[in-house]
């Protein structure tokens, strides 16, 4: 049993747009490389896609929908999406291998239509190299109010031939690059993210299938996340602050990896050590594949036996990692001893050493940190410094002195976070100083609310006085991450 | 507390700073020399007579409070006095002095007039110490256990990225360290560092009519201060964020009251009416408070209820507060994940463990046993008491303790290092006597003969089981023993002793051919006192003994045989010589002694070799007796024949 499926009740709260729908055409392509193709769990991820669909095109006045797909992101009216682009990565590059820019819908797209889609996309795909033979192929199912778009040609600003594209009309004087040029420093980290992505998709569909785990490809995009949080920690630090709660949780395990990477490299410069504290936390929820997604997604409060079966998911982790390719037994005793706390507390039951290991503690801390202060669907998100005094007062669960490093590494105003100074401009905090109340901010709103013109953008360095006033920071903005 | 001020003049002026220079020094003497040292004594009279003369100083040109003291802090490379600061001078002592503090978690101290000799030498031996623990994430309270008379412990500020200079973070002097809640001038002045404090002070002084003179601000809030602190319950100084809200409550309710009367009655900070105010108000609030203030007394002591997080929905994001907080956790003292390598060991050997006794299969788990040898490989202290608590802990059943210690043998064993299970304390010599015979064939298998401790024990153990029980386990042993390696068994008959021969002879049972001369070599050194021992020093080829020979000796050592039992064995070792001998020397001298005990040692085959050894004269193709020796073998005969 897995946890790519959304359970049946959570469809009344289920986000609608754009980027729900390319994240519930992603959970879709996922069950269908785990479940044939009459699984329940596949029509029921199709069927939510549908209403998705529906609802995109009751908001759209061209009686069509269309998802562009270029350099990497997914494009809506015109704009990129760059929550929906990280998980879409193998959507992504599938559309990238068949030459495609995009999939367009006719507001006459059935459950049917979809369910070819997706099953020729998470399957069949790999067996044409064109878009124009997938269309074909599509054609050949019955399917023809789906259709894969062209490339775009970024030197003339249009589709290499005339099918409409109005994803690219919505770009009016802009051109698809100068939309991504927008924010260039965040493309790396981006595709780095969807790389792991892809990653730890491939690893849970592998569990789920009761294959053996290949953890290779994850361990090389650490190696990368590693590279560049050294080399640009803020661009990096801020996909961290991308809280959107996905079904998969792959997001959240990817951004523990990433706050218990800044943390750990303050801890240690052995590389390799990092590498593999930065796999742990990647695989540390890895045995949730493991667990009944009724479970996993349940919306009503557990009863005995189902918290049982949760608590289940270290000892699951533990066994998944144990049998992959070239296990490593830091990730195994991480994924195992993540849940358990200094004072005996926790789970699963085991004999415990009186101290954790720094690595185990390391991620755990990373573990709560972002639970907290993402959103998930029982909880709104909460500022740092409140998951911070929470996490000060969970008596038993972290190792103090340890949880006052991380405090300080990861700052009172993280990077990456936006916040709202006392000018009432607003801006992203972009490096801690020494002064924990003092970052240095990079303004790009102005008090107004407008927009700043990138020549007006600038850092400031809390710490300096701006005439007789010190500028302090007012709030984080935690609705406004991304 | 005391800004840091740019001094003008250079060091080594001021008698504040030749105080914080003498500690220094007086602390690396008594790094390096005994209490009773003259150097030591030396530096300590000079250090408090500068303490004295700078306190004379402050009280003449700052009118210090005669109840404080001294302060000496280091942040970054600055050392900041009262009156002035300096660059810290690299290499310097103070830099030295610097080192240690950080270490132990400490921005500087303190140093009030009450300090005495002693109390300043108790207090640099702790911090010397503190300097040689190894271990992270020790606590302020194991750090400084005492209080050490007249010296005011300052917490070092939050570092990292929260410890520089003129930052708006909180600096907590003394909270929560040994002399928290019990020292009211320290409690005092960390609560002029809070900034919810600092502020309403400010506040109540902007109401007042007399504008507080530069530099003299931290003298009269503090004495403000003091005047609430001083209406508190005794009691209620353990909780400190209880007080800090407390205090706060207080103030407000003063600024309200200054605020009202300033209108018509314009206040002064220091007028009587002013500090009645204050006792009023604070009186007033505390006993209204009664309750409350119990309740939040409590809270700063009570843990996590178990089960729930409600209380999360009391705490807010207030960023000074959590520096307030922040700044209570213990000192980081360097967390280094390299230092953490040996715990790393211990917990993965503790999950994979897990999963070697928990699984209905472990073998299926392909990288279990991989890496269980791989942590195994050089084991330290942690691993081997992770082994101990699988092999020996508690469980929720016997049952299940004996399989898991079932499974941890059985898995050392087959990878090849049963030795852990001695080397981490496992297959003690009590736990082998009260399971024999069940441990006994491991416990062999695990010690090292080679080691004379080991060999010791060993006998120690064998002498406590005793022979009788040894030799009657005989067949209960007989797999264990099998399983020994020809080195390992080797290694048993290498340290002859009387203790041993029980096991010696239960080993020469399964190994009759191949232990043979070790058995004998190990025999002939006890020197066992029956006569048909003789034949161990009879003859140095020993490839001639047979094993019946041999446990024959043993069993008739211990009565479990008569003498004439081993006529037959003793027989045909002496057969067995004469026949060897008759081609290289038949005249050989203890080849014709060998021919007369035959007499002594009657058997059949002893009888049929005298009459052969008579009849065979020399023949053409040789191999036959020389006529002595068949004269000798005719006499030996009728000897043997009137015996």
């Amino acid at each position: 049993m897995c946890e790519q499926h959304l359970h049946d009740d959570e469809r009344d709260a289920r986000p609608s747009g754009p980027v729900a729908f390319v994240d519930e055409l992603v959970v879709a392509l996922t069950n269908a490389r785990i479940y044939s193709d009459e699984h329940p769990r596949v029509n029921s991820a199709v069927e939510v896609l549908h209403e998705g669909l529906q609802h995109l095109l009751r908001e759209s006045d061209r009686g069509r929908v269309q998802i562009g797909a270029s350099d990497g992101f997914i494009f809506y009216a015109g704009q990129p999406l760059l929550g929906a682009s990280l998980s879409a990565q193998r959507l992504l590059q599938t559309l990238e291998e068949l030459g495609s820019g995009g999939l367009s819908f006719e507001s006459t797209t059935t459950q049917e239509d979809l369910s070819s889609l997706v099953r020729f996309v998470s399957r069949e795909a790999k067996r044409v190299d064109r878009f124009d033979v997938a269309n074909s192929a599509l054609d050949k199912q019955g399917c023809r109010s789906v259709r894969l778009l062209p490339p775009y040609q970024e030197a003339s600003g249009s589709w290499t031939d005339k099918i409409e594209s109005e994803w690219v009309e919505d770009f009016e004087s802009e051109t698809l690059q100068t939309a991504l040029d927008l924010d260039l420093d965040m493309e790396l980290p981006a595709r780095i993210y969807q790389d792991v992505v892809g990653a730890l998709q491939d690893a849970m569909v592998q569990s789920c299938s009761g294959k053996n785990l290949d953890t290779a490809p994850a361990a090389g995009y650490v190696e990368s996340i590693l590279t560049q949080l050294t080399h640009d920690t803020t661009s990096m630090m801020r996909l961290s602050r991308y809280e959107k709660y996905d079904a998969f949780t792959f997001g959240h395990s990817i951004r523990v990896c990433f706050i218990a990477l800044n943390f750990a490299r303050h801890l240690t410069k052995d590389e390799r050590l990092l590498e593999r504290i930065g796999m742990a936390a990647l695989m540390h929820d890895i045995g949730k594949a493991w667990v009944p997604f009724e479970v996993l997604h349940s919306t009503e409060r557990l009863s005995d036996a189902e918290r049982a079966e949760m608590n289940m998911h270290p000892v699951h982790g533990g066994q998944i990692l144990l049998d992959s390719n070239n296990p490593d037994p830091l990730a195994v005793s991480v994924a195992f001893s993540h849940h358990q706390n200094q004072d005996g507390g926790g789970y699963p039951q085991s004999i415990r050493l009186a101290r954790p290991s720094a690595a185990t503690m390391i991620v755990k801390i990373a573990d709560v940190y972002e639970a907290l202060t993402a959103v998930r669907p029982y909880k709104p998100k909460m500022a740092p410094a409140r998951a911070y005094r929470i996490m000060m007062d969970m008596q038993g669960f972290f190792e103090p002195s340890l949880l006052r490093r991380f405090i300080e590494v990861n700052g009172v105003y993280p990077v990456g976070s936006r916040v709202k100074l006392s000018t009432g401009e607003v801006g992203r905090v972009i490096q801690l100083t020494d002064s924990p109340l003092e970052p240095i901010v990079s303004t790009d709103q102005a008090e107004s609310g407008e927009g700043l013109f990138y020549e007006d953008v600038q850092d400031l360095d809390l710490r300096e006085r701006f005439g007789k006033n010190r500028i302090k920071v007012d709030k984080v903005l935690l609705d406004a991450e991304m | 507390m005391s800004e840091a001020i740019a001094s003008e003049a250079g060091p080594g002026t001021a008698p504040e700073f030749r105080l914080a220079e003498c500690w220094a020094d007086f602390t690396k003497a008594i790094a390096i020399y005994p209490d009773s040292n003259e150097r030591v004594r030396a530096k300590l009279r000079e250090m408090l007579a500068l303490l004295a003369a700078a306190l004379q100083e402050a009280k003449a040109e700052r009118s210090l409070d005669p109840e404080r003291g001294i302060s000496i802090l280091f942040r970054e490379d600055v050392v900041v006095l009262p009156s002035e600061s300096h660059d810290l001078p690299p290499s310097s002592a103070l830099a030295w002095l610097r080192t240690r503090l950080d270490h132990a978690g400490l921005a500087g101290v303190e140093l009030l007039p009450e300090v005495t000799e002693e109390s300043v030498i108790g207090f640099s031996r702790q911090l010397l110490a503190n300097y040689l623990r190894k271990e992270p994430g020790v606590s302020a309270r194991d750090l400084w256990p005492e209080v050490h008379e007249g010296v005011v412990l300052i917490d070092r500020r939050f570092d990292g990225t929260f410890g520089g200079v003129g930052g708006t973070g909180t600096f907590a002097g003394g909270s929560g360290m040994a002399t928290a809640g019990t020292d009211t001038r320290h409690f005092i002045n960390s609560l002029l560092a809070h900034p919810k404090v600092s502020k309403r002070l400010a506040r109540i002084q902007a109401h007042t009519l007399d504008q507080i003179a530069e530099g003299e601000t931290t003298g009269r809030a503090s004495d403000m201060l003091k005047t609430i602190v001083d209406e508190l319950p005794a009691d209620a100084m353990h909780s400190r964020d209880a007080l800090i809200s407390a205090v706060c409550d207080v103030m407000e309710g003063i600024e309200g009251r200054v605020g009202g009367a300033a209108a018509n009655h314009p206040a002064s900070a220091d007028n009587e009416r002013f500090i009645n105010l204050m006792h009023q108000v604070s009186r007033q609030h505390f006993a209204r408070q009664g309750p409350e203030l119990e309740r939040l007394k409590t809270a700063g002591v009570v843990q996590t209820p178990a089960g729930g997080r409600a209380r999360d929905a009391d705490i807010d994001d207030d960023v000074e507060q959590l520096l307030e907080e922040v700044n209570r956790l213990p000192a980081t003292l360097g967390v280094r994940l390299a230092d953490d390598a040996a715990d790393a060991a211990a917990e993965q050997l503790t999950v994979l463990m897990h999963y070697l006794v928990n699984l209905e299969r472990p073998s299926e788990l392909r990288g279990l046993y991989p890496l269980l040898n791989r942590v195994l490989e050089s084991p330290g202290p942690g691993e081997f008491a992770v082994l101990r608590r699988y092999l020996e802990g508690e469980a929720e059943s016997e049952a299940v303790r004996m399989h898991r210690r079932a499974a941890v043998i059985e898995f050392l064993v087959r990878a090849g290092q049963p030795y852990l299970l001695r080397a981490c304390g496992a297959l003690t010599p009590e736990y082998v006597l009260e399971s024999f015979p069940k441990g006994f064939g491991l416990y062999l298998e695990t010690i090292d003969m080679d080691s004379p401790r080991d060999a010791e024990e060993l006998d120690d153990v064998c002498r406590k089981i005793g022979d009788e029980r040894l030799l009657e386990a005989g067949p209960a042993l007989q797999g264990d023993l099998a399983k020994l390696t020809s080195r390992q068994s080797s290694a048993l008959f290498n340290r002859p002793n009387r203790d041993r021969l029980a096991l010696i002879s239960l080993l020469l049972a399964h190994h009759p051919e191949s232990r043979v001369i070790e058995a004998a070599t190990f025999l002939r050194a006890l020197d066992l006192p029956e006569e048909e021992n003789f034949l161990l020093f009879h003859f140095n080829e020993f490839s001639l003994m047979t094993e019946a020979y041999l446990r024959g000796l043993i069993d008739l050592h211990f009565k479990r045989c008569t003498r004439e039992d081993l006529y037959g064995a003793v027989s045909e070792v002496l057969c067995r010589h004469i026949l060897a001998m008759r081609q290289r020397n038949p005249q050989d001298r203890a080849r014709l002694d060998s021919i007369r005990h035959l007499a002594r040692f009657p058997s059949a085959r002893g009888w049929h070799l005298l009459q052969e050894i008579a009849k065979a004269g020399f023949g053409p193709f040789g191999g036959k007796e020389p006529a002595s020796v068949r004269r000798l073998a005719r006499t030996v005969s009728r000897d043997y024949k009137a015996a």
